[in-house]
């Protein structure tokens, strides 16, 4: 798992590099719970600051512990709003908000791959962005959504499956 | 799809970079930087009272064995001591035979077991089958119509399992 590095003389630098490593993999899961961008961007900061604060150190917590965390602060947030039975539908309308930008000539194949993204089942894209840019093992997936591991894996190759049939033109 | 187009697909979307950070949010982020924390925590009183229970567990019956024969030879000293009244009483017939047990009973009975959850110092839960003994070793000897039984209760705490998340 990949936590990070740690460094007593710099802490700012540390947590600053952390952030910069890892905040875009946690802000693009946080999407895929938030109702809207700014509560994606307050799941991803609370959950960091919980976190961390976790840790019997300075050390930083392992990605699986904050990816379950925007999770569980994402599911109490939707039953207190309500908003839980909205989710599936606005990650789908949600298109203001770029996910990713591999530079001007991947432009089109980025903005296919983020509407193709957004038209799987809400569990398989969970379980994709977790493995794929989350870079968790099926074991940590398994923790941190708290489900079987071999459930993780079968809805990691269904969801690989719908992708790359919506996206076979753009991923040859 | 093949193993082979699964690889090449994920590896295309590995490939896929992700959008940088917004400004605002990375500001907040750098902004809300944890304090250090202190390097040394103390230590955890719950993992030496783990340890000083495994002491008592091995410490208890081999304490149960010793004062089972310091009863023993006490008894077997006996006649060689003066009696104060010069008569023989019951005890000190008793006393006066060699005392050899004819039968030997060691029993463990598991009174009760249950599982209980602890915390390590970074909060991850740990769980503890705790399961309550009765240690006896009864001595006999039916010929002088003597019983000595000892009874030891005895707590067994084994770790079963590490649950984190």
């Amino acid at each position: 798992m990949n936590s990070g590095s740690e460094n007593e003389d710099s802490p700012n630098s540390d947590w600053e590099a952390w952030v910069a490593s890892h905040a875009p993999r946690l802000l693009l899961y946080a999407r895929q719970h938030a109702r809207c961008e700014a509560d994606a961007h307050d799941l991803v900061q609370e959950a960091i600051v919980e976190s961390w604060g976790r840790q019997p150190d300075d050390s930083p917590p392992p990605l699986a512990l904050v990816f379950a965390t925007i999770r569980r602060r994402a599911i109490d947030l939707a039953r207190t709003e309500d908003r839980r039975s909205n989710r599936e539908s606005r990650v789908a309308e949600d298109t203001n908000h770029v996910w990713f930008d591999s530079g001007v000539e991947d432009r089109e194949r980025d903005r296919l791959l983020q509407k193709a993204m957004s038209s799987i089942l809400d569990i398989y894209r969970e379980v994709v962005i977790l493995k794929v840019w989350g870079e968790l093992t099926f074991a940590e997936i398994a923790e941190a959504l708290d489900i079987p591991a071999n459930t993780a894996a079968s809805r990691y190759r269904y969801g690989l499956e719908e992708l790359r049939k919506l996206t076979k033109e753009n991923f040859p | 799809m093949t193993d082979r187009e699964q690889q090449e697909f994920e590896a295309a979307l590995r490939n896929t970079r992700l959008v940088k950070l917004p400004e605002e949010l990375r500001s907040r982020l750098l902004a809300a930087a944890p304090p250090k924390k202190a390097r040394s925590a103390p230590p955890w009183p719950a993992l030496a009272i783990l340890g000083w229970l495994r002491v008592l567990r091995l410490a208890l019956p081999a304490a149960a064995v010793v004062l089972i024969a310091a009863v023993v030879v006490w008894r077997n000293a006996s006649p060689s001591r003066p009696s104060p009244a010069g008569s023989k009483s019951t005890s000190g017939v008793l006393a006066a035979a060699p005392l050899k047990a004819d039968d030997v009973k060691i029993e463990h009975d598991l009174v009760s077991s249950f599982d209980t959850l602890a915390r390590l110092p970074g909060g991850e839960p740990v769980r503890f089958r705790c399961n309550q003994w009765l240690d006896e070793v009864t001595f006999s000897n039916k010929a002088q119509g003597l019983v000595l039984q000892e009874r030891t209760p005895r707590l067994e705490i084994v770790t079963v399992g590490f649950e984190t998340y």
